[in-house]
């Protein structure tokens, strides 16, 4: 069951509209690599998930996802908020402005929307963790990428902080795998799928 | 980050709070994967402290951030404060 808590996970303040970093920062909201695929995969793996401690990991990750999700959609929004027509028409927001004013739109930076074929849940253990792992690792690849597109130090900052969070749950999900390889009954030496009994 | 200097006393607690919720957040991520980590479980305890502090003190003065601690004395002023996400 979730709770919110009415405080962002990282503080924002954005002091200067920049709607060309809007429509890039959005793939971490909507795209194959963003917050919202992560959430989804975690907090759907977790139910077939033998491991306790490995399934209470995938429950724990899952919710900070949805804290960054929501610090990736503050961002955009106040990346945008109280543009006017000559800065939309100017940035090329325009195209995603046509179809949602200035609201926030779970999409990829081309436009793409999101999907869940984006991400898998494969109801194997090693296949997960597996699935996970990439996952942090292409996460952390696209905050690289918008480091190198976007110069503002307000919208540094917490990239940045994502980014680092990317990291460090690549560290926990390569934690888990190994302790999900560690139990497998010396039986399974070709280590068929753990979950099936 | 905002200077410390300049923050006004609703602000300093919530910055308290963000710290410490956020140190509890890492450790517990590290705790699932290693559970018998005392240094771990220290450094976890240690933090909620901070932050419960805190928070006792956010709720009496500032009122609560959390929807199950709303008292609301008639009316439901739950969604009175600028919401996180609102430019400042």
């Amino acid at each position: 069951m979730w709770s919110y808590e009415k405080r962002l996970q990282y503080p924002l303040n954005i002091k200067k509209r920049n709607l060309k970093a809007a429509q890039i920062i959005i793939s971490q909201y909507g795209g194959p690599d963003g917050e919202l695929g992560a959430s989804l995969r975690y907090l759907s793996q977790k139910y077939a998930m033998p491991n306790k401690k490995v399934a209470g990991l995938l429950n724990d990750i899952g919710t900070e996802e949805l804290a960054h999700l929501e610090l990736v959609g503050a961002l955009v929004y106040q990346l945008t908020d109280g543009a006017c027509t000559q800065e939309v028409i100017d940035s090329g927001f325009d195209k995603y402005f046509v179809d949602h004013t200035l609201g926030i739109y779970p999409q990829a930076a081309a436009g793409v929307p999101y999907t869940a074929a984006f991400m898998q849940s494969k109801g194997d253990p090693i296949t997960d963790l597996m699935e996970d792992m990439a996952a942090e690792q292409k996460a952390r690849t696209t905050y690289d990428n918008i480091l190198n597109l976007v110069d503002d130090p307000d919208i540094r900052e917490p990239i940045k902080f994502l980014r680092a969070r990317e990291i460090v749950h690549f560290q926990r999900f390569g934690e888990a795998l190994r302790m999900i390889t560690d139990d497998l009954d010396c039986k399974n030496f070709y280590a068929f799928n753990p979950a099936l009994k | 980050m905002k200077n410390m200097t300049c923050m006004n006393e609703q602000q300093h607690l919530m910055h308290i709070i963000t710290l410490a919720s956020f140190a509890m957040d890492d450790t517990r991520l590290y705790l699932d994967t290693h559970p018998d980590d005392c240094e771990a479980l220290k450094y976890y305890e240690k933090n909620r402290e901070i932050r419960n502090a805190a928070l006792d003190e956010h709720n009496a003065k500032f009122g609560p951030i959390c929807s199950y601690d709303v008292y609301p004395n008639n009316y439901w002023n739950w969604n009175e404060r600028p919401l996180p996400w609102e430019v400042r």
